[in-house]
């Protein structure tokens, strides 16, 4: 599996944890303490784009097939997707006014691996 | 495939039948079940169908790596996992009905669905191995 692929993936498990425990206790939180996102602005962001997206995102990186064999270790539209994703989920949940930025980079982030797994989806039998 | 893939699958299928049929049943019925689609049919369909149907894909895809977790041991806490989670899915629509607001109990099942995730990712996290460089002259 690609080293991209790997921290994509294990980081979404990580996103998937957080999710799950901000969402566990998202009923019980009665106070607010005011340097830190409520349980809810953590639980939807961290589950939708930190988990399942990335999720996605690092299993098609490792299991679309490649071009041509030499493109194996290039990786680096993947940890650029990585980066975007992660800054992007960071700001989204700890920076509220900064929203749109974020919103920004998670989609750029899309739009990079978007862009280089489409020309990897190929009719069967098609080979270079 | 595995056995607890099966389980996470067939679940996931579940789920799905029951995230996309109950509306049917709420469009005949009063406001009382629109309520409880509203309130709950999200993490059917998030946490039902997609979460199993993905972790059930992935205990049976990734590579088994000499790192990762005995086969036997991560089969059997694949299954505590399996039932952790559907456990906590469905205490979540009993507390609905039963003690509605409650939020302990709310808690009590998101604790249990996060057991069943950390038990996920104990089992799959060395299963993800690095790619052997390839050997000078190999095709």
């Amino acid at each position: 599996m690609p080293n991209a692929s790997i921290w994509i993936i294990r980081l979404s498990l990580l996103w998937m944890l957080a999710g799950a425990v901000s969402g566990a206790f998202m009923h019980l939180s009665t106070g607010e303490v005011s340097w830190m996102p409520g349980f809810r602005e953590v639980h939807i962001p961290a589950m939708i784009f930190g988990w399942m997206l990335s999720f996605t995102m690092g299993v098609a990186w490792w299991i679309f097939p490649r071009v041509n064999r030499n493109e194996r270790q290039h990786d680096a539209p993947a940890w650029i997707m990585l980066g975007l994703f992660q800054s992007g989920l960071l700001l989204l949940i700890f920076v509220p006014s900064a929203k749109l930025v974020a919103h920004l980079m998670l989609f750029s982030g899309c739009a990079v691996i978007i862009l280089s797994i489409l020309k990897r989806v190929k009719k069967r039998g098609h080979a270079h | 495939m595995p056995q607890v893939s099966r389980y996470f699958i067939f679940s996931s299928f579940v789920w799905l039948l029951l995230y996309t049929g109950l509306p049917l049943v709420a469009g005949m019925a009063e406001s009382p079940a629109l309520d409880y689609l509203a309130a709950m049919s999200l993490h059917m369909f998030t946490l039902g169908f997609l979460t199993q149907m993905i972790l059930g894909v992935a205990l049976w895809m990734f590579p088994r790596s000499k790192k990762a977790m005995p086969r036997e041991r991560a089969e059997m806490l694949g299954v505590f996992a399996f039932i952790l989670l559907n456990s906590g899915l469905l205490l979540r629509h009993a507390v609905y009905f039963l003690a509605p607001g409650d939020a302990a109990w709310q808690a009590i099942a998101g604790i249990t669905q996060f057991s069943a995730l950390l038990l996920f990712t104990a089992i799959i996290w060395n299963r993800m191995q690095p790619l052997k460089p390839k050997r000078a002259g190999a095709n």
